[in-house]
């Protein structure tokens, strides 16, 4: 069920995340891989059942065709939304009642299916952490 | 006379085919390694075509000086610089009194090298100079012509940009912030670009700017403005400035006027001569405060919605600040990256590319412009 009213923005802000679904977070990993130890200790992960959502730098950022892009809002910190999207309700509000319910911390709010992520449990990622996600997903 | 306008036409037309990658070269050569400051370098090209000044305000070190030095280097204009204070004496912009003419009466200023010969200017902390500075200042950014004692000279200044951390609320000095048609707001890089502010930064400080226009091409363009048919933008340019008066957003009747002057220097630079609805973006840049270009952005959504640029995509972009104003700069990206798909950083710039794409639509609604160029990249990166 869809609570919010969503609008398409108009002025997308720069990639701080993406979000994988199942069926490409392996391909995802696999091209994580590739990347040096450095840049790996620049990238956060944070896993849910059915998606996993990297943060770091744009450049850092894999593209892959499928993943959607995310960032927090600029007025609203801990609020992290799709980049081409956000609700048609004041941001600050948004997180404001967000953080009623789950206290304060920085949350991805997706719109479809609409669902909270909690981020402030994101891992820094290492060589170590991909081989663990990649068994996971076996 | 209806021959000689004619062939001035023809040679317009030439020339703004000619001048139009070799500008986009300069603007891509004056901002390589500048975060997010191509919207400042398009709209010193605009108001060097217009002829109309350039007022850039916001906090201290946000690359507004290294912007346009680089621009005119890229343009390879005379250029004069000054950062003003309180203390400045006129002879610090306009040259020195000439001792020997003193000595036989006449007050006479020795210019060269100082701003009455420039081409290109940047005044820093404009609004900080003297009563003296500021109504010399008047003559040549309004008539072109440095007067001071018996020296009478014509300027050959193009454009000056003014900078200051604010809008002065000093009745005076507003007055003489109204002699910058164009006022342009700029913000510190954004927290998720700080990376490529540095990088940027530290390529910057080790890279020279070569020149890859001139001045002359940006002339010849100017010599177009005043042909460009304005009749069939002229109805809407009205209603927007209703639209705009209904929102409290008011103008001067003198920056109304001025302001087809931009409209039409912009349709000159993308080549065409008929404004249309496309060409109407300029009048953001015209309202002289930066909540009322906010509201402006608001209120006249559906007039700017057809607003598109060949050549000053990133300005078009902030001006309007809607998705669609992004699609020919990413679709002319997309087409150059495909003409050389065996360049050694290709992966890395078409991923960039797709990533930005995909940032700013859904697969579903793809634009029919990007949606094509889009598979391509991804074909293309998949043989590579």
């Amino acid at each position: 069920m869809t609570v919010l009213e969503w609008r398409a923005n108009e002025h997308a802000p720069s990639p701080a995340g993406l979000i994988a679904s199942a069926g490409i977070a392996r391909q995802l990993l696999h091209k994580l891989q590739t990347l040096a130890a450095d840049e790996l200790s620049h990238l956060s992960v944070v896993a849910s059942r059915d998606l996993l959502v990297l943060m770091g730098p744009p450049e850092l950022l894999p593209w892959l065709d499928g993943v959607q892009y995310c960032a927090p809002h600029p007025q609203a910190r801990d609020l992290w939304l799709p980049t081409h999207t956000g609700p048609a309700l004041s941001c600050d509000l948004v997180q404001a009642a967000l953080a009623r319910r789950l206290g304060t911390q920085a949350l991805l709010l997706l719109n479809e299916p609409e669902q909270i992520i909690p981020l402030a449990d994101a891992a820094y990622l290492s060589a170590d952490l991909l081989l663990w996600l990649l068994q996971e997903l076996e | 006379m209806q021959e000689s306008t004619a062939s001035l036409k023809e040679r317009i037309r030439e020339a703004t085919q000619e001048a139009s990658s070799r500008i986009r070269d300069a603007i891509r050569e004056a901002t390589t390694g500048l975060i997010d400051r191509d919207q400042l370098a398009e709209l010193m090209i605009l108001g060097a075509v217009a002829q109309e000044h350039l007022l850039v305000v916001g906090p201290p070190g946000t690359a507004k000086s290294a912007v346009v030095r680089r621009v005119a280097q890229s343009l390879g204009g005379q250029y004069f610089e000054y950062l003003l204070g309180r203390f400045t004496e006129p002879s610090e912009l306009f040259g020195p009194v000439n001792l020997t003419k003193l000595r036989e009466g006449s007050v006479e200023t020795d210019i060269a090298g100082m701003l009455p010969e420039a081409e290109i200017a940047f005044l820093d902390e404009v609004f900080l100079g003297s009563t003296a500075i500021l109504n010399t200042l008047l003559g040549v950014l309004n008539e072109r012509q440095f007067k001071r004692g018996h020296t009478r000279v014509k300027c050959p200044l193009r454009i000056c940009v003014g900078a200051a951390n604010g809008l002065p609320e000093d009745e005076g000095l507003a007055a003489f912030a109204d002699r910058f048609l164009l006022h342009v707001f700029v913000e510190p890089v954004p927290d998720p670009r700080l990376e490529d502010l540095l990088e940027g930064g530290w390529q910057v400080n080790h890279r020279p700017v070569a020149a890859r226009a001139d001045l002359s091409s940006l002339d010849i363009l100017n010599r177009a403005v005043p042909l460009v048919n304005m009749a069939e933008v002229r109805g809407d340019l009205a209603q927007a400035i209703r639209q705009l008066r209904q929102a409290n957003v008011l103008l001067s009747d003198r920056r109304i006027v001025k302001a087809q002057q931009l409209i039409a220097a912009a349709t000159v630079l993308a080549g065409r001569q008929v404004a249309s609805r496309a060409d109407l973006w300029p009048l953001v840049y015209v309202i002289p405060t930066a909540a009322g270009q906010r509201n402006a952005r608001e209120v006249l959504r559906d007039l700017l919605a057809q607003a598109r640029h060949p050549l000053l995509q990133a300005v078009v972009e902030e001006a309007v600040q809607q998705p669609l104003a992004r699609i020919t700069r990413l679709a002319e990206t997309a087409d150059s990256l495909l003409t050389n798909t065996e360049s050694e950083d290709f992966q890395k710039s078409a991923e960039a590319l797709l990533r930005e794409i995909d940032a700013n639509f859904v697969k579903a609604e793809l634009p029919a412009e990007l949606e094509e160029r889009r598979t391509q990249l991804i074909a293309a990166l998949e043989t590579d």
